[in-house]
């Protein structure tokens, strides 16, 4: 039994980590909430559920489709609705104010399109699962942990090594000192959006192979995103990695015995206990994009 | 020995580099820089001079391209660079162009190893070789910073910062560079040795140079030429000799 919850919990807490990647990039650069993220989760569910109900289309090219439009609604966000209230110098409560009621429209016209109730994303045929130290687990969530871990290495890599990458790095930690040594702090803002928003894509995906496609599937997910992200120390790629997985493991290792319903108790109850011991988060960064 | 790619003016020719005619810019309603016109020369150090809230500052964060990052605007006057025009362009297009700013406080990338502040000085330099050329010469310029290079740019002490600063805007191979209050926060014996470096930086190498500076005594000993300002206007402009030797007039200037 214990086994089996602590599967689940890796599988959740993959989940979990990558929408907390995005976010935490996003944050580092822009220094807001970026609440709308979890929109862009349950845009890419959508999206692939859509090209493959109404056209046919394999899963992975409806998969491959919707991560890049989950980054390209991430730039338009950003483009058409945060970067003129950054030009009027409004401050970051405006722009959490203005991702929240962007939240709430994406959500409400997926609602409007495709209606309320609960869609099903399949990858492929149901395969028996996995025995593994006495849990069960199925390919599919092999691929959910495989995947998540490839690109929690990716995106560190790219953030580190690459001119984007670094770009990205810079401005999240000097604005004006990047805009010194020639680097256009807009562009790489729309890149940053760009590289956080297709995480979040592949994470809506992941969610919706694993459980449903439905409207309110954003809210979970942003929700725990953000939470992995504070108590790995946000801004830290690793942090969003290992707070997902915590976050998982404890939300679903911790119900053991008593009802399912306490799950999100206790996330809450982990992150307060961080806020309150180390408000820094597992890395301990001042929540800046600087410890990648 | 030193390479340029713009290098286009005669020996012992005078070029303008700069020309800034009825320039104001400020904040909002307040007018920080009242129609201001002066020039600057190639191979000059030019003094900006000026008491506190004379619009030094901000006349510098006009030239670099900084000042809407500070909620600012130019609002009237042009600025040429080369004869062409450069007012409203953003920092990073000014960069392009050969022009920058170490501004003040520094703003390294204090989380950045004291190697990829200078690689990121040279984000822009695309060419590997010309990279390698403007990095030996930051390090022939400031041997101290060569050492320091695996370590954490905000564990340096104020004087390395000040140097890792300058270093980093050199990275481009500027043709103009501004420097905003370098002795802002240093040691005077560390002030001395960081104005030597950039009076060598205008000996090594065909470069204008701005800075702003509230030690007017230290600044006026390297530097060619004096812009200063007084209540958001230019009340002298000119040579910096005729000041150095006139306690009088530097007065009148200043206060």
């Amino acid at each position: 039994m214990i086994t089996q919850l602590t599967v689940n919990g890796i599988i959740a807490g993959c989940t979990y980590a990558l929408v907390a990647m995005g976010f935490t990039i996003i944050y580092g650069t822009v220094r807001f909430f970026h609440f709308a993220h979890g929109a862009i989760v349950a845009v890419a569910a959508y999206t692939a559920w859509a090209f493959m109900a109404y056209l046919g289309m394999p899963f992975a090219m409806a998969a491959i489709i919707s991560v890049v439009a989950a980054g390209g609604l991430g730039v338009l966000m950003d483009r058409f609705v945060y970067r003129p209230l950054r030009q009027r110098k409004s401050p970051s409560l405006i722009l959490l104010l203005a991702s929240f009621g962007m939240f709430l429209v994406v959500q409400n016209i997926l609602q409007f399109v495709f209606g309320s109730d609960i869609k099903m994303l399949r990858g492929g045929a149901a395969s028996e699962g996995h025995r593994l130290f006495g849990a069960v687990i199925t390919s599919t969530q092999l691929w959910i942990v495989a995947s998540s871990v490839i690109l929690a290495v990716a995106a560190l890599w790219f953030l580190r090594k690459t001119g984007f990458g670094k770009s990205i790095r810079a401005v999240a930690d000097d604005q004006v000192a990047a805009s010194l040594v020639g680097i256009n702090s807009e562009r790489t803002v729309s890149m940053a959006f760009f590289l956080g928003s297709a995480l979040a894509g592949v994470a809506g995906i992941l969610v919706a192979l694993e459980s449903n496609v439905y409207p309110a599937m954003g809210l979970n997910a942003v929700i725990k995103g953000i939470i992995a992200a504070l108590i790995g120390g946000m801004g830290s790629i690793p942090g969003a990695l290992l707070g997902g997985l915590l976050i998982g493991f404890a939300e679903n290792v911790g119900v053991w015995g008593i009802s399912s319903g306490w799950k999100d108790a206790i996330s809450y109850a982990v992150l307060v206990a961080f806020l309150l011991f180390r408000p820094g988060g597992i890395f301990h960064t001042d929540l800046e994009l600087r410890k990648v | 020995m030193i390479q340029r790619c713009w290098t286009h003016i005669s020996e012992g020719s005078v070029t303008m580099l700069l020309k800034v005619n009825s320039l104001s810019a400020g904040y909002g309603h307040t007018e920080a820089v009242k129609d201001v016109t002066f020039n600057i020369d190639v191979g000059h150090i030019t003094a900006l001079i000026g008491p506190n809230g004379a619009g030094k500052s901000t006349l510098l964060k006009a030239l670099s391209g900084t000042l809407e990052s500070y909620g600012g605007t130019i609002t009237r006057g042009d600025i040429l660079l080369d004869e062409e025009p450069i007012a409203g362009l953003r920092a990073d297009q000014l960069v392009a162009k050969g022009l920058t700013l170490v501004p003040d406080g520094r703003r390294l990338f204090t989380h950045m190893t004291v190697q990829e502040n200078l690689e990121m000085g040279g984000f822009t330099v695309r060419d590997k070789e010309l990279f390698g050329i403007n990095f030996n010469r930051v390090l022939t310029l400031f041997p101290e910073i060569a050492p320091l290079r695996p370590r954490k740019a905000g564990s340096l002490s104020g004087g390395e910062q000040q140097m890792l600063a300058i270093g980093r805007a050199l990275m481009i191979n500027p043709k103009l560079l501004l420097i905003d209050e370098p002795s802002l926060g240093l040691a005077p014996r560390l002030l001395d040795n960081v104005f030597e470096k950039i009076a060598n930086l205008r000996n090594e190498q065909i470069i204008g140079v701005v800075v702003v500076e509230q030690n007017v005594h230290e600044v006026l000993k390297i530097a060619d030429s004096v812009v200063a300002l007084k209540l958001g206007e230019a009340a002298y402009v000119g040579n910096a000799a005729d000041l150095r030797n006139d306690d009088a007039k530097l007065k009148e200037v200043f206060l």
